[in-house]
C-alpha cells in the first residue's frame, strides 16, 4: 500500500471515529437531531447498511439507525431529541447499573485498571505524551469513552498528517500508538460495556450506534495489526 | 484474531465506504475534548494543592492536593494548618474517589416522566445549563409571583461552606432543613453557655460523663476530638460514658450501659444525690451566677397528667418587676440584681408580701427528693449503687470551691462534667434529660470555665454573653430562638410549625404533613416548588411514604445534586454541583464542638479554596447557581445586598462578617462567586491581598490573644450573666403560646394540649413515656449513632469505595442488628440471620444479625444510615439497615420542645 493510499486510509478512519464520537461528545438537541434527519446522514447510514466490505456489526448499526431515521421521518425535531436524548442519557451518561449500563469509564470496565483516580492519571500521561491534555471546557474524565475515542480519531489524524508531509517514521509510529491503544484501552473494555449497553437500548438509533463501535473497535484491531505488520516487513 | 486476513483492497473498499463520514461529520459543530499541551515530557507534572476538606459538617482541616496531570492522586492534611496540624480522617482521605465517583449527575438533567417515585424510571435527558436555569427559574418565579411562602427550600449538612442565602432572599419562611431531627444537641449549651453547641475540656477535665454523645474515635473530627480525647485520657482523665451502645470511646474507658430514654431519670437521680446524699454543691455559683436563689411561689404541687410540673413565675418587685431572692443578710427580699449574690439564700421559705414562697433552689431540692438512685435503678437498668459513685465522683473531681490561675486571671476550676449528647436526649423526653443533667452541671458549677463544659465559640466575637430582663443570659446569635423562642403568628407561616413549637430545633417532618392536610396544620397557601441542596428529607427524616406524598403534591422539585440519591430520583430537574475540589469557596472557622484544648479554643479564622482541579463534569458552582437564578428570578439586588451583610460569620471586628463598604457588592451588578470571595479575601486582609495568600495554605488563624480569654467565664465573671437553674423562661414562652393559641380557638396541630405543655416545666419531668421499655410483642429498642464513615452524609461518603472497603474489613459495627447474647438466646436468631426490623408506629428495614456484649440487653443497635433506597445510586448503597424507616413522624412520638423524632422505637425483630 503506497503512501497515498495509507492516507485515504487514516483519513477514513479518522472521520468514522469522529462520527461515532459525536453522539459522546454533542447532546441530541433540536439543531442535531435536524442534521441526524438530514439526506447526508442518512445517504451515509444506507450506503454503509448495503456495503459488503465494512465490518458486519457497521453495516447492521447503520442499518438499524437508518431503519430508525426512517420510521421517525414524520417526527418533530423536540419530539425525535426527547427520544434520543432520553436513551442517550440512559446508555452514555453512566447514572446506574440498574438504569442503563455501568458508567462508560476505563476504569469502570477494565479489570487491569489500577484504582481510579491512578488510572486516570495514568491515561491523562497518555495523553500528554501525545501532547494533548483535556480541555478546560471539557466536562469528563479522562477515561470517558468518548474522550478515549477522540483521542484514537486524533492520533489517526496526526497519521494521515504525517503520511502528508512525507513523514513515513512518524505515520508509522502513530500507527503503533494507535494499536497499542486500542488494544490495551478501547478493545479490552468497551465490548463488555457495549454487550450491557445493547440489553438496556430502547431506539434502534442507538442499538445501531453501539453495533457501529463494536464493528469499528474490532476492524481497528485488524487494519492496525495489518499495518504494524507490513511496516515491519 | 488473525492480524493479517486484510487485503489490499479490503482495505481501500472499507475505507471508502467509512471514510465517507468525513463529509457527514462537517455539518455537525467541531467537537474535540482536548487541547494542545506544552512539552511532551513523560516525567509526570505533579502539583500540591492547597484546599481544604469538607468531607463533614465542620469543614475545619485544611489539605494539601496532589494532582498529577490535572488528576487528583491523593490529599493529606496539611502539616503547617493550626487545626488539624497534618493529620486527616478517612472520610478526608478519600475525597478524590467521590471527586471522580462514575455515579455523580455529570450534566443537568431533566425528567421525562412526569409521574414521580423511587420506582419510576424518571426518563432523564441531559440538557444545557441555559436549559436548566431557564426552567427553573420560570417556575420558581411563577411561585414567588404567587406567594414567595409556596417555594420550599430544603438544604442539609451535606454542604457546609459558604453558601448564600437565596431563600431569605427569595422571601420564603420555608427552610425546611434535614439536619437535627434526630440530632437536637443544642438545648443546654443555649441556655448555659448562650451557644448553639458546647465543647468539653479537654485540657483540664479530669472526670468526664458522657452521655450519649459521639467524640473521639466515634465522630474522628481530624482538627481535632480523637488527638485531644486521646490525650486527655493518656494524662489520666476518667472517661464514664452512658450509653445503651459500649462504642469507641466507652472502650477507652468504664461504659455503663443504660435503657434507651431514660437518661431523664438518671439525671434527676443524680442530682438527688448530690443535693440530698454528698450535700455538697457549688453554692457560689449557685447563688452568683444562676437563678436557683430566685423565689418562686410555694403552693400546692400542680400536675399535669399525673407529672409535677411547674409553671410558676417568679416573685417579683410590685415596681421594677425584676425577679426577687432572699437577702439573707438583710432578711428581706431584694431584686436579683441588688448585689453579687453571695448573701441570696440558696434554700429556705420566705414569706414575701403576705405569700409563701421558697427559692428555685429549694423547691427542686422538694421536688427531687422522691427520685432516689432506687428510684431511678429499674428504670434505667444501671445500679442505685453505680449512681452514687458516679455522683460521688463529680462531686469529688469537681474540686468545688477550687480556683485555678490562667494567665494572671482567676477562674473558678471545676474538673469534672457531664457531656451530653444526641444519643441521651432525641427521645419524648429529651429537653427533660437536657434540664436534669443541665441541672447536674450547674450544681457542680462546670460551665465556662476550666475543666467543665465550654460554649463552643469563644467570648471575643461578639457580645452574646448577655443577661434578659431577669438576669438569665439569653441567646443572641444562631438558633437563638431555641433559648428565647419563636414570635406567635396565626396562621402560620411556616409549614413546619415553627410558631406553634417556639423553641423547637427541627420539625421538618410537620412540613411535609402540612402539605398534605394544610387544613389539620392552618395552612391558607399552596406549595407549588421545592428545591433541595445537601438534603435528603426521604431517608433522612422519617416516613419516607408520606414525604415522597407530599411531594408528589408540589409542582416541580429541583435538586442541586451531587448524586443520584432518592431526592434526585424524585426531582424535575437535577443541577449538578460542583465538587469539594473543584470550587472556589470559604469557610469561617467560628467555633469548635465536643472538645476544646488550649490550642484549638483560642483558634478562629479563615479557610479559602480554589479548584485543585479543573472541573470533571458539567457542573457548576452552587453559589452561581443561586446567582443565575436570582437574577433570572429578579430578585439578584435582594441576594447581593444580604450578601453584603453576612459572607461568612463574624469573628470579631479583626475578622467581621460581611463585606466592608470598599469592597461592597453593587445590587444592581452582577458577579460571579468567585469574585465575591475575592472581595471578601479583600475586605478581611487589605486590598493587595487575594487568591494567592491562600496558594500555599487554604487556612490563615486567628488566634485569641491568651488562654484565658478563651474561657467565657473571663467575658462575663461572677453574675454578669445567670443561668436557668429553674427554667422559668421556658414556662413564660408556654404561657404565651397558651394563651395566644386560646385567643385564636386553635391548639397544636396533632396534641393534646395537657401532653404538649407538661414538657415546658421549669424543672425536668419524668413519666413513662409511650414506648418506655420494652413489651413481648416488641422486645427491642434501637440505639442508633452517627458513624464516623458517613457522619453527615456528605459528598457522597456512602458511595466511596474506599469508606466502604474500611467498614467491610474493619468495622464490626457497621451494616448490621447488633443485638446482646441474652436477646438472641430469648429470640432465637442467630449470628448473620438475615432480619427484618419492624417499628412499632413506623416502618420497616432489613439487616442482618450481629450478635455482640457491646450493647444493651434490650437494644438493637443499628449504626448510622445505610441500606440507601435510590435504584440510581452505587449498588453498595443499598447494604445494611435504613435506621430512618424505624422513625414516626406522627406528634406522639415526637419531642413537644425541640420537635426531635424518636431515636429509639419500640422494634420486633424476625428472621427472613
Amino acid at each position: 500500500m503506497n503512501s497515498q493510499e495509507r492516507q485515504v486510509l487514516a483519513k477514513a478512519r479518522a472521520s468514522f471515529c469522529n462520527f461515532l464520537t459525536l453522539e459522546f461528545l454533542h447532546l441530541p438537541d433540536r439543531d442535531v437531531v435536524t442534521k441526524i434527519q438530514s439526506a447526508e446522514v442518512r445517504g451515509f447510514l444506507d450506503r454503509l447498511a448495503k456495503d459488503q466490505d465494512v465490518h458486519a456489526d457497521i453495516a447492521e448499526g447503520a442499518e438499524l439507525m437508518s431503519a430508525f431515521l426512517e420510521a421517525n421521518a414524520g417526527t418533530s425535531p423536540d419530539e425525535l431529541s426527547k427520544t434520543l436524548g432520553v436513551d442517550r442519557t440512559r446508555l452514555y451518561r453512566g447514572v446506574s447499573p440498574t438504569y442503563g449500563p455501568p458508567p462508560p469509564y476505563e476504569s469502570v470496565w477494565n479489570q487491569a485498571a489500577t484504582a481510579a483516580n491512578t488510572f486516570l492519571a495514568e491515561i491523562a500521561a497518555v495523553y500528554k505524551e501525545d501532547g494533548l491534555g483535556l480541555a478546560e471546557d471539557a466536562y469528563e474524565r479522562p477515561d470517558y469513552l468518548g474522550v478515549e475515542l477522540a483521542f484514537l480519531e486524533t492520533l489517526a489524524s496526526k497519521e494521515m498528517k504525517a503520511l502528508k508531509g512525507n513523514e513515513a517514521k512518524q505515520a508509522a509510529k502513530l500507527t503503533k500508538r494507535q494499536q497499542w491503544f486500542v488494544e490495551t484501552h478501547l478493545v479490552s473494555w468497551v465490548p463488555l460495556f457495549i454487550g450491557k449497553a445493547l440489553e438496556f437500548a430502547k431506539t434502534d438509533y442507538y442499538r445501531g450506534h453501539l453495533l457501529m463501535l463494536r464493528g469499528f473497535l474490532f476492524d481497528q484491531v485488524e487494519v492496525l495489526a495489518s499495518l504494524t505488520e507490513s511496516e515491519t516487513k | 484474531m488473525s492480524t493479517t486476513t486484510l487485503t489490499r483492497r479490503e482495505f481501500l473498499k472499507g475505507a471508502a465506504a467509512v471514510g465517507a463520514a468525513s463529509a457527514v461529520v462537517a455539518i455537525f459543530p467541531a467537537a474535540t475534548p482536548f487541547t494542545r499541551v506544552s512539552g511532551k515530557e513523560k516525567a509526570a507534572k505533579i502539583e500540591w494543592k492547597a484546599n481544604f476538606c469538607s468531607g463533614c459538617h465542620q469543614p475545619a482541616c485544611a489539605t494539601r492536593v496532589k494532582v498529577q496531570d490535572g488528576v487528583v492522586v491523593g490529599v493529606e492534611g496539611d502539616p503547617e494548618s493550626d487545626t488539624n496540624m497534618g493529620a486527616l480522617c478517612a472520610r478526608g482521605l478519600s475525597i478524590p474517589m467521590s471527586l471522580y465517583n462514575p455515579y455523580r449527575v455529570k450534566a443537568p438533567l431533566k425528567r421525562t416522566n412526569p409521574v414521580r417515585g423511587l420506582d419510576e424510571d424518571p426518563g432523564w435527558v441531559e440538557i444545557t445549563w441555559e436549559e436548566a436555569l431557564d426552567t427553573t427559574a420560570a417556575k420558581l418565579k411563577a411561585a414567588r409571583e404567587l406567594d414567595p411562602r409556596s417555594f420550599i427550600f430544603s438544604r442539609g449538612f451535606g454542604f457546609e461552606e459558604q453558601r448564600m442565602g437565596f431563600e431569605r432572599a427569595f422571601g420564603t419562611p420555608n427552610a425546611l432543613g434535614t439536619p437535627g431531627a434526630l440530632c437536637p444537641e443544642h438545648f443546654t449549651s443555649l441556655h448555659l453557655s448562650g451557644t448553639m453547641l458546647d465543647r468539653a475540656d479537654l485540657e483540664r477535665c479530669n472526670y468526664m460523663v458522657v452521655a450519649g454523645r459521639s467524640f473521639g474515635g466515634d465522630f474522628v473530627i481530624a482538627s481535632s476530638s480523637t488527638r485531644n480525647l486521646m490525650n486527655a485520657v493518656s494524662r489520666g482523665m476518667k472517661l464514664v460514658t452512658i450509653s445503651p451502645v459500649d462504642n469507641r470511646q466507652g472502650q477507652v474507658g468504664e461504659w455503663i450501659p443504660i435503657r434507651p430514654g431514660t437518661d431523664t431519670a438518671l439525671g434527676l437521680a443524680l442530682c438527688n444525690v448530690i443535693i440530698h446524699e454528698i450535700g455538697k454543691y457549688d453554692e457560689w455559683w449557685l447563688k452568683v451566677r444562676t437563678n436557683a436563689p430566685y423565689l418562686i411561689p410555694e403552693s400546692d404541687a400542680t400536675y399535669i397528667k399525673d407529672t409535677q410540673v411547674f409553671f410558676d413565675d417568679y416573685a417579683r418587685d410590685p415596681e421594677t418587676h425584676k425577679p426577687l431572692v432572699w437577702d439573707a443578710v438583710e432578711g428581706k427580699p431584694v431584686p436579683f440584681d441588688s448585689s453579687k449574690g453571695e448573701n441570696y439564700a440558696l434554700q429556705g421559705r420566705f414569706t414575701v408580701n403576705d405569700a409563701p414562697y421558697k427559692t428555685s433552689f429549694q423547691a427542686y431540692a422538694d421536688y427531687i427528693e422522691e427520685f432516689t438512685p432506687e428510684w431511678a435503678e429499674p428504670l434505667t437498668t444501671i445500679p442505685a449503687a453505680k449512681i452514687r459513685e458516679i455522683a460521688t465522683n463529680l462531686v469529688k473531681e469537681a474540686q468545688i470551691g477550687s480556683t485555678i490561675e490562667i494567665d494572671g486571671y482567676a477562674f473558678p476550676y471545676r474538673p469534672a462534667c457531664i457531656n451530653i449528647g444526641r444519643g441521651a436526649v432525641t427521645n419524648k423526653l429529651g429537653s427533660q434529660a437536657y434540664k436534669a443533667y443541665g441541672n447536674v452541671n450547674v450544681l457542680l458549677g462546670a460551665i465556662d470555665v476550666p475543666g467543665g463544659m465550654q460554649g463552643c465559640q469563644t467570648g471575643n466575637q461578639w457580645p452574646f454573653l448577655q443577661p434578659d430582663d431577669d438576669g438569665i443570659l439569653k441567646a443572641t446569635s444562631t438558633m437563638a430562638s431555641q433559648n428565647m423562642g419563636t414570635p406567635f403568628k396565626f396562621p402560620p407561616d411556616a409549614l413546619d410549625m415553627a410558631g406553634l413549637y417556639p423553641m423547637k430545633h427541627n420539625t421538618t417532618v410537620l412540613g411535609w404533613k402540612a402539605i398534605l392536610d394544610p387544613e389539620k396544620y392552618y395552612i391558607d397557601y399552596p406549595v407549588k416548588a421545592l428545591m433541595i441542596h445537601a438534603a435528603n428529607p426521604v431517608t433522612s427524616n422519617a416516613n419516607k411514604e408520606r414525604v415522597i406524598e407530599a411531594w408528589n403534591k408540589i409542582d416541580f422539585i429541583v435538586d442541586i445534586a451531587y448524586h443520584f440519591d432518592e431526592p434526585a430520583v424524585l426531582a424535575d430537574i437535577l443541577l449538578p454541583e460542583d465538587h469539594s475540589l473543584e470550587r472556589y469557596n470559604a469557610y469561617r472557622l467560628f467555633r469548635n464542638e465536643k472538645e476544646s484544648t488550649d490550642q484549638n479554643r483560642v483558634l478562629q479564622g479563615t479557610f479559602i479554596k480554589t479548584p485543585a482541579v479543573k472541573r470533571v463534569f458539567n457542573t457548576m458552582n452552587l453559589n452561581d447557581i443561586f446567582i443565575e437564578l436570582a437574577e433570572r428570578i429578579g430578585f439578584l439586588p435582594d441576594l447581593l445586598g444580604a450578601t453584603n451583610k453576612s459572607v461568612l460569620t463574624n469573628v470579631d471586628k479583626g475578622l467581621p462578617g460581611g463585606l466592608s463598604e470598599e469592597f461592597a457588592l453593587d445590587p444592581e451588578s452582577k458577579y460571579t462567586w468567585q469574585e465575591i470571595l475575592e472581595r471578601k479575601i479583600k475586605s478581611d486582609f487589605g486590598a493587595n491581598a487575594g487568591y494567592d495568600d491562600f496558594a500555599e495554605h487554604a487556612f490563615k488563624a486567628y488566634k485569641v490573644p491568651t488562654v484565658k480569654e478563651s474561657y467565657n467565664y473571663f467575658y462575663a465573671p461572677e453574675n454578669a450573666i445567670r443561668q436557668p437553674f429553674y427554667y422559668q423562661r421556658m414556662t413564660r414562652i408556654a404561657k404565651e403560646l397558651m394563651a395566644n393559641l386560646q385567643s385564636v380557638n386553635a391548639h397544636v396541630p396533632g396534641w393534646d394540649d395537657d401532653e404538649f405543655f407538661r414538657h415546658y416545666s421549669g424543672f425536668p419531668i419524668w413519666y413513662e413515656p409511650y414506648n418506655y421499655g420494652v413489651t413481648d410483642e416488641y422486645p427491642f429498642k434501637v440505639a442508633n449513632w452517627k458513624t464516623h464513615f458517613l457522619v453527615t452524609n456528605t459528598y457522597g461518603n456512602i458511595e466511596n469505595p474506599w469508606l466502604q472497603e474500611i467498614m467491610d474489613k474493619y468495622a464490626p459495627d457497621m451494616k448490621v442488628v447488633m443485638i446482646h447474647p441474652t436477646a438472641a438466646e430469648k429470640t432465637g436468631l442467630h449470628e448473620g440471620d438475615q432480619v427484618e426490623v419492624e417499628a412499632e408506629h413506623a416502618g420497616k428495614t432489613n439487616g442482618k444479625i450481629h450478635i455482640t456484649n457491646l450493647v444493651h440487653p434490650e437494644v438493637a443497635g443499628i449504626a448510622g444510615n445505610f441500606g440507601r433506597l435510590s435504584p440510581l445510586m452505587n449498588p453498595v448503597v443499598r447494604e445494611g439497615s435504613q435506621f430512618n424507616q424505624l422513625c414516626s413522624d406522627e406528634e406522639f412520638t415526637l419531642e413537644p420542645v425541640m420537635g426531635n423524632l424518636e431515636n429509639s422505637p419500640r422494634v420486633k425483630i424476625t428472621k427472613i
